[in-house]
């Protein structure tokens, strides 16, 4: 990381915002061979990550889940680690100019009065620091001082100051040990060469000030969704106890407020945040999990719990004791003086008003394009809608107004994590088939000039050489190196221990491998700053030293020492001497190790002809990537054949800046004359997968098609089976022929039919309800918009829509709200009083309960339309075929529902579109987009590295029991029937060691971390 | 028995991704914590042989930490899982052996709870403080 970067090749991207999304483009692009600017306008990478340590519907963080390939540290840190990632912080793009492939950025990186490479974190500047802020979540929650740390885990970690509040006192100045800071720091502009642009630069979540009716800001136990998000973190303001902000007492009601900054035309913001529904679900059962008999009321106008198994959650949650979800609208919020206590004043559903008081509320606040997002769009070109989102085609969902910029995340419309996930890894795919691709793959690794050859030391007795090396004193001044290193100089095997000043720089480094050479080390521990950003360095220094890399033991002083005990240099010492002794002990039973690769097959198996597969081909073709798409059918296009638009220009104008509207035919028609010109894609038709073996890089798949059988091998696996239209029983469907389902009356739309002048919408037909829990998720946006092309053409016509919820997440609620004021009814019911259908001599009428005045309503209709859902096409057989899981609806099940939406456990193997979860055409593109990215960025690897801490057997104490087959997660353990031994697939073996402990005659050793080993450091210390 | 200057020792157990990364950061962000835990980082709370701990315990450790992701966080799908499973299996047969099981703690410590790890090793030292050292202490030859 550099104030001044400049990569002077088109091959580059730029990332604009390091947030989930960035940073999982980032990631996705640097795997697949392409170098990455990473810019972010904060002064350290992460955006809104920091902000949670648990998300639904999983209740846990997995956040280190969406980095690509192996297991990994936080994606700050590995964005960190990355060679090919630069991480410009505190950055913002200013212009654009050039070509798709060729464009030159200008940036103005903003001072930071903190020079990163200097600061240790040690914090004495924020303990003079007279000058207090408001913290970035807490607000006046957890206030900050004028100097201060970003979050934990942002990159760089580095101490900043805001300008904005700073007196220039200079106190912090004269504390710093290190010189770091700089009160006079200009800011600077730089250029870089990029092929592609990705704008992620997120959201901004709503000021609560604006909503003044509600208290925020005056009454302090009313807090914003993100303050109580802090709150409930373990790693947050008050370490997950949930106080009252004004007398620190635990709250025993809590209101949450939704909508707050969403749905709100008062505000100008018409649109449906999409997450908050979920947002707050999740909180109620981490507050019933934390404290059980807290009361909780949620209040809201829908609940749009849309996203897969996300009803199942709501469910779940709603049954959990003393929660109450109350559909109705909260008025003001007032305190009342004494108790402090907050008095709700609520309008029901049915015009009554009410009063209900609570100890804390929870204003749960929307989803606002990010800050600078205007300047961001003219200074790049980008078209931006009414709310100040990036507009975006339906049929090409990750394009902007500019041509070569690519947008993911919530600043094409608020979302959720999975969805950023996809599309962040969806615009990788776009940005690198425009950069012009050099040479993606793997690089040769750097071996160092003259390094001599890797000496044999098996024969030899261990010499351990120990090195101290301090970085700018922090540790040397809590730890006597000097004594350690006496200390250790007495320990058994160690030949040499010597302070050898700053290990990490490269003369450092050189000393030691030069003293090893002449001194005929065969070990090495390296103890102090042992940053795990330098292993790469700490190899090759081993390497230097003509000594494997796994000889090494690392000894972090800083972080365990150091740090942790820096008030008191004496037992600091004694402690680091003891864990130097520990290391010895256990680098004495390091041994070499050579880590092999396995070969990786090119070509990718593309399974279903539908949008999604055909979509997942293309983008592999585009990437240079073979691919074989079989579909089992005789046509191409799937769901989407069946796909119309319907409505006239005023419609396509009004929809186009929310992304609704589009043309599937002509998609369809684009997709089949691209796929038909494309020579890297193999059609397949009338063919079925029958069976699949082998793993990732090298899978065998048996095809059955017109010509018979064949055997082909792939180098990855992409699963796009797709999903159908569920056909109605009920409703008197097939039994009138008024009565449609949507797709028909889109059809009948799209042709010109005669619509009778009464239409009665029913939702929710086979969806969340016992049999079919789940909500399909695309329905209620089809019936608003065909509901709005019908009075379109007749103003005239009664279309009423039956409803349980309404939910037309992002910008699809403008569309809802349209519908409204065009004179649309919607109506709601309930379970289980479901509307009656009958057909008599006058005609169709359809009975429903009202349930708010719980009367029955008979609405006479000329035709009715039933909402379907969708479920997945029936790919068991295939699913096991494949090895991967299906859930109990038959759709596909992924490896991490938030973060890993699109990869399988089992490597290799991804899914996307229907045969994930339902959603709309848009979604499914960048999904298959998404698929297609991680394969190729797996691909470009080249090869299978085996990972170094990989499971090897002893053969001749193997007994065969199986044990270890059992627990290996990654199906790296395999044990043929009647085989006398079991072994490790290395390619597959991710390196964890479980195996190892289930060995009951200990004949699985994990390289690095054999049992021997463990034991003699618990010996050296206890 | 009370703080009389015993200084028990624990040996830490401590995943890589999550709570090796959080004591890590415990320490770089200088929280401090007392100084008688010592850290054997793995892989994997998967990978903590339950013979580590009992070896830890007979060689004289007053305490043992196992540290690892939280639930539904393991890096390696499970680990944490079958850790939990074998830590409450040994704790079990400690009881049934007649030897303190409450000398071994399993927690869950993400990579970004610093405080979180600092506040363990501090309760534990504290237990252990009270509870006294370890009766096994030199009573045992492994």
């Amino acid at each position: 990381m550099t104030d001044n970067v400049s990569i002077p090749t088109s091959t580059s991207i730029l990332v604009v915002g390091a947030g989930i999304g960035g940073m999982q483009s980032a990631l996705l692009l640097a795997e697949a061979g392409y170098p990455v600017v990473l810019v972010d306008s904060a002064p350290g990478i992460g955006g809104s990550l920091h902000l949670l340590d648990r998300t639904f519907p999983t209740d846990s963080c997995g956040i280190c889940y969406m980095v690509p390939g192996r297991p990994a540290y936080c994606p700050t840190i590995e964005c960190d680690l990355h060679p090919r990632i630069t991480i410009v912080p505190y950055t913002d793009v200013v212009g654009l100019e050039g070509e798709p492939g060729a464009f030159t950025v200008r940036l103005h990186h903003r001072p930071r009065y903190v020079i990163p490479e200097r600061c240790i974190l040690c914090g004495k500047c924020a303990r003079v620091c007279p000058v207090e802020r408001p913290g970035l979540y807490e607000g006046d929650l957890a206030k900050v001082r004028a100097i201060y740390r970003p979050p934990l885990r942002a990159i760089p970690p580095a101490y900043v100051i805001d300008m904005s509040v700073c007196t220039r006192c200079g106190k912090c100045v004269e504390v710093c040990p290190t010189e770091a800071i700089d009160l006079d720091m200009q800011p600077t502009e730089s250029q870089v060469q990029v092929g592609a642009v990705i704008l992620s630069p997120g959201f901004e979540p709503f000021d609560a000030r604006l909503k003044g009716e509600f208290g925020w800001g005056y009454y302090p136990n009313v807090l914003t969704s993100i303050q109580f998000e802090r709150m409930v973190s373990f790693a947050g303001s008050t370490g997950a106890h949930i106080v009252r902000p004004s007398d620190r007492e635990r709250p025993r009601r809590i209101a949450f407020i939704q909508c707050v900054g969403s749905r709100d035309m008062s505000i100008g913001r018409g649109y449906c945040s999409s997450v908050c529904c979920m947002h707050t679900a999740k909180h109620v059962r981490v507050v019933k999990a934390l404290a059980p008999n807290t009361e909780i009321t949620v209040f809201f106008m829908d609940i749009r719990t849309y996203g897969k198994d996300y009803e199942t959650y709501l469910e779940e949650t709603k049954a959990l004791p003393g929660v109450t979800y109350c559909r109705c609208m909260v008025s003001a919020v007032q305190e009342r003086p004494k108790t402090r206590n907050l008095l709700l004043k609520t309008v029901a559903e049915d015009g009554k008003v009410g009063e209900e008081e609570f100890d804390l509320v929870v204003l749960v606040v929307g989803f606002g394009s990010p800050l600078g997002a205007q300047a961001l769009g003219q200074a790049l070109g980008v078209e931006l809608n009414e709310y100040g989102f990036a507009v975006t085609d339906l049929f090409a969902p990750e394009r902007v107004s500019r041509a070569g910029v690519l947008v993911a995340g919530a600043f094409r419309e608020p979302k959720d994590i999975p969805e950023t996930v996809v599309e962040a890894s969806a615009v990788a795919a776009a940005a690198a088939a425009l950069a012009t691709a050099g040479a993606p793959g793997a690089e040769a690794p750097v071996v160092p000039e003259g390094a001599p050859a890797e000496r044999d030391v098996t024969w030899e007795w261990p010499r351990v050489g120990v090195f101290f090396c301090d970085h700018r004193g922090e540790i040397g001044e809590v730890i006597d190196l000097e004594a350690v290193a006496e200390r250790t100089r007495t320990l058994p095997n160690v030949a040499q221990a010597m302070v050898v000043g700053d290990g990490l720089s490269r003369q450092g480094m050189e000393e030691i491998a030069r003293i090893v050479r002449e001194e005929r080390l065969n070990r090495v521990v390296l103890a102090g700053y042992t940053d795990i950003r330098r292993a790469e360095s700490f190899a090759e220094m081993m390497r230097a030293a003509g000594l494997n890399p796994n000889l090494l033991e690392l000894v972090n002083l800083r972080g365990e020492v150091a740090g942790a005990h820096a008030r008191n240099g004496k037992i600091a010492t004694e402690k680091a001497k003891e864990l130097v002794a520990m290391a010895v002990a256990g680098a004495v039973r390091q041994e070499p190790f050579q880590p092999s690769a396995e070969p990786l097959n090119r070509r990718v198996l593309v399974i279903g002809g539908g949008l999604a597969g055909m979509t997942a081909a293309l983008t592999l073709a585009d990437l240079g990537y073979p691919v074989d798409l079989v579909e089992r059918t005789d046509t191409l296009g799937g769901q989407l054949r069946e796909l119309r638009t319907v409505g006239g220009n005023e419609w396509r104008e009004w929809a186009r800046t929310k992304g609704l509207s589009g043309d599937p035919q002509a998609a369809l028609i684009t997709l089949l004359e691209r796929l038909s010109q494309e020579p890297r894609v193999r059609l397949l038709m009338k063919t079925e997968v029958q069976g699949v073996s082998g793993r990732l890089g090298q899978f065998r798949a048996r095809l059955v098609g017109p010509k018979g059988e064949q055997e082909e091998t792939y180098g990855a696996v992409i699963v796009a089976t797709g999903g159908r239209e569920v056909l109605p029983t009920e409703y008197l469907y097939g039994q009138d022929p008024r009565v449609v389902t949507q797709r028909e009356l889109e059809k009948m739309l799209a042709e010109g039919k005669e619509i009778p002048s009464d239409v009665v919408m029913i939702q929710c037909v086979g969806s969340r309800e016992p049999g079919r829990p789940y909500c399909s998720r695309i329905c209620c946006t089809k019936a608003v918009i065909n509901a709005l092309a019908i009075k379109e053409r007749n103003p005239n016509a009664q279309v009423t829509v039956l409803y349980r919820e309404m939910r037309t997440y992002g910008f699809r609620e403008d569309a809802y709200r349209l519908a409204r004021e065009k004179g649309v009814v919607f109506l709601r019911y309930e379970l289980p009083d479901k509307p009656q259908v009958t057909a008599g001599p006058e005609g169709l009428r359809v009975r429903l309960v009202e349930p708010i005045a719980g009367e029955e309503v008979v609405l006479p209709a000329g035709l009715v339309v039933l909402s379907t859902g969708l479920e997945p096409n029936d790919s068991r057989a295939l699913a096991e075929a494949l090895g991967v899981p299906v859930d109990a609806h038959g759709f596909f099940r992924e490896e991490h529902p938030k973060m890993r939406p699109l990869d399988f456990t089992k490597r290799g193997i991804f899914v996307c579109g229907l045969a994930h979860s339902p959603r709309a055409a848009d979604e499914t593109i960048l999904m298959a987009r998404g698929a297609a990215m991680r394969a190729a960025a797996l691909l470009a690897q080249g090869q299978v590295e085996v990972v170094r801490t990989v499971a090897r057997v002893n053969i001749r104490l193997c007994s065969a029991c199986g044990l270890c087959v059992e627990a290996c997660p990654y199906e790296a353990r395999v044990l043929e029937p009647g085989g006398p031994y079991a072994e490790v697939i290395e390619a597959l073996c991710m390196g964890c060691g479980v195996c190892a402990t289930v060995c009951p005659n200990k004949a699985t050793q994990q390289v690095g971390y054999a049992a021997r080993r463990v034991y003699e450091m618990v010996d050296a210390v206890v | 028995m009370s703080d009389n200057g015993f200084e028990p020792k624990i040996v830490a157990f401590l995943c890589n991704w999550c709570t090796y990364t959080g004591a890590d950061l415990a320490g770089t962000s200088r929280i401090q914590y007392p100084p008688n835990v010592r850290i054997i980082r793995l892989m994997c709370t998967g990978s903590v042989d339950p013979t580590y701990v009992l070896k830890a315990l007979l060689d004289g450790a007053d305490g043992v930490l196992v540290g690892g992701c939280h639930p539904g966080d393991c890096h390696y799908q499970s680990g944490n899982y079958k850790a939990r499973r074998r830590i409450i299996a040994l704790k079990e047969i400690l009881k049934q052996a007649g030897l303190e099981e409450d000398r071994v703690w399993l927690r869950w410590i993400s990579a970004s709870e610093g405080q979180r790890f600092a506040d363990t090793v501090s309760q534990m030292t504290q237990y252990l403080k009270e509870k006294g050292p370890n009766p096994m202490k030199k009573e045992w030859a492994v």
